[in-house]
């Protein structure tokens, strides 16, 4: 690895001093019905291994805020990390529980920095905190070059009567007029589930700060601890295997598509530019293409559209409990040894020819009562076919 | 001589699972014994659809194959069009936006498609040689 490239994996430490008096506040949700999948808020789906709010709270320690807490107004997903403090309130008393702890923060700090999430956006906290100091205003927002404007804020201890404000207009009130502070870092607004995917597609392009959580096997394959990927699948660059995966015989992973931790992928079935999320195991003999498939849902970016998936053959969950599952591996294993050593012994005789096969009926529909039809090829198989061009 | 056989277009329930693709099965399996049966099934009102659905349906296009006859789809539901697309099936079938497109598509065969090329005058088109 060369000196560039370790320099770009390291963290910046050079606005630690400027942060040192900074606490920051990250809200999680706060729009009902919104940027969200599944009933979970897409900050707090993992991405590449780690979910936008764990990236955000690396940044803000990388960046030497002294205390980060955490409010979402959904169960948060465990472990926690220690680095912050993490509350859950309901939906409805959301924003006066956020209020409530930014006037606890402003007691203890020069200003606050607030975040929601909401969107991934690679601002420099540093440089933001130094032209708010500067500028003497009550309030900091942070916007992007065309003044689209961002959810991040940094409040003054002083002005917690304009925080209060803010918040109880959901960073939405117009009439609150902050000073702006212009970043020209990426930004991915994470309203929609079509934006998850477009952030796993602009940090395998480099476009995004987002690393993936794994190590990078071969260039452009990124595998967490503990993937088992079986000898006869593919995984083609740019590509990610989250930790404890597991793909299956014949399974294709390709076109820049992510299966976060836990998830599991059933012979034959391709992945193809898709995100398959946590605990999520897609069946077999499956094409999920341009789609994000997880607790039991697919949103298909082709057709726009959301729908649930009630077949576990199809799309189902894994254990979430480690022992559960380590049970569940053993009861399959005893299941399948019989059945093989069955097989082994006393296996009837195949279909003889492939019209046999092509004949029966399905196994799920079981016997139809159709009586096929007795078709005779013999005359055709004698015939030779000619393909004519033109006026030959 | 043109002799034309009924197209029949079917409409599919709002649930096909395992139990409901069975008694689907029952209700067309007199249509599948035809000869030569012509069949459009409606999937406009698919809101659950599973893979015993699926295999139903392709166990109806084998069917209708085996008798020289075909099945077209029609009016995919967005959940139904989802489905075939996870489960390879959609690119089985010939699928259409309405099931008055797919009933027409049966007769878009010789003598029709002719016509439709060269309504005028009605009749095979002349070869590129006769025509030079």
């Amino acid at each position: 690895m060369d000196l560039d490239a370790r320099n770009q994996q390291a963290p910046d430490f050079s606005g630690i001093s400027s942060l040192r008096g900074v606490r920051a506040l990250v809200l999680v949700g706060g729009r009902p019905g919104v940027e969200r999948f599944g009933e979970m808020p897409l900050a707090l789906l993992d991405i590449l291994g780690r979910s936008v709010l764990l990236r955000t709270i690396d940044r803000l320690r990388a960046a030497g805020v002294a205390e980060i807490a955490v409010l979402s107004d959904t169960e948060l997903p465990s472990p926690r990390p220690n680095t912050a403090r993490f509350s859950v309130t309901l939906p409805k008393g959301f924003w006066e529980e956020a209020l409530q702890h930014v006037r606890r923060l402003a007691r203890q700090s020069e200003c606050v920095l607030l975040l929601r999430l909401g969107s991934w956006a690679e601002v420099d906290y540093a440089a933001m905190v130094t032209q708010h100091r500067r500028s003497g205003a009550p309030l900091t927002q942070a916007c992007l070059p065309d003044l689209q404007e961002l959810d991040v804020f940094v409040i003054s201890s002083s002005s917690v009567a304009e925080a209060a404000a803010l918040l109880r207009g959901e960073l939405r009130d117009q009439r609150i007029a902050p000073a702006l502070h212009e970043t020209s870092g990426y930004v991915n607004p994470m309203k929609e589930p079509a934006d998850l995917r477009k952030l796993v597609l602009d940090s395998f392009a480099g476009e995004a700060a987002v690393s993936p959580w794994g190590n990078e096997l071969r260039p452009g394959v990124w595998m967490g601890f503990g993937a088992r990927v079986h000898r006869d699948a593919r995984i083609v660059a740019p590509a990610f295997v989250g930790a404890f995966c597991d793909v299956h015989s014949g399974a294709v992973v390709t076109r820049g598509s992510s299966l976060e931790h836990h998830s599991e992928l059933d012979c034959a079935t391709v992945v193809e530019s898709s995100s398959v999320l946590p605990y999520t195991r897609v069946g077999a003999g499956l094409d999920v293409e341009q789609s994000i498939v997880g607790f039991r849902q697919v949103h298909s970016m082709q057709h726009q559209i959301t729908v649930d998936i009630e077949d576990p053959h199809l799309i189902g969950a894994t254990r979430q409990s480690l022992s559960v599952r380590a049970v569940s591996g053993v009861n399959r294993l005893l299941a399948f040894l019989p059945t093989a050593v069955w097989k082994l012994f006393f296996t009837p005789e195949q279909a003889s020819s492939a019209s046999e096969g092509i004949g029966a009926s399905a196994p799920v529909l079981g016997d139809t009562g159709l009586t096929p039809i007795q078709t005779e090829t013999k005359a055709y198989r004698e015939m030779a076919t000619v393909r004519r061009y033109g006026d030959e | 001589m043109e002799t034309s056989r009924p197209v029949i277009v079917k409409r599919v329930p709002e649930s096909l699972n395992l139990r409901q693709a069975r008694v689907f099965l029952e209700e067309v399996r007199p249509l599948l014994e035809h000869d030569r049966p012509q069949l459009v099934f409606d999937l406009s009102l698919v809101r659950r659809l599973d893979a015993a659905g699926v295999e139903m349906l392709l166990f109806c296009m084998k069917e209708a194959a085996r008798r020289d006859g075909d099945l077209k789809l029609a009016s995919l539901s967005p959940h139904a069009r989802v489905v075939m697309d996870l489960t390879r099936a959609g690119r089985l079938f010939e699928m259409f936006a309405t099931s008055a497109e797919a009933a027409r598509s049966f007769s878009g065969y010789l003598p029709n498609m002719v016509r439709q090329f060269y309504p005028e005058s009605e009749a095979e088109p002349k070869s590129g040689r006769e025509a030079a």
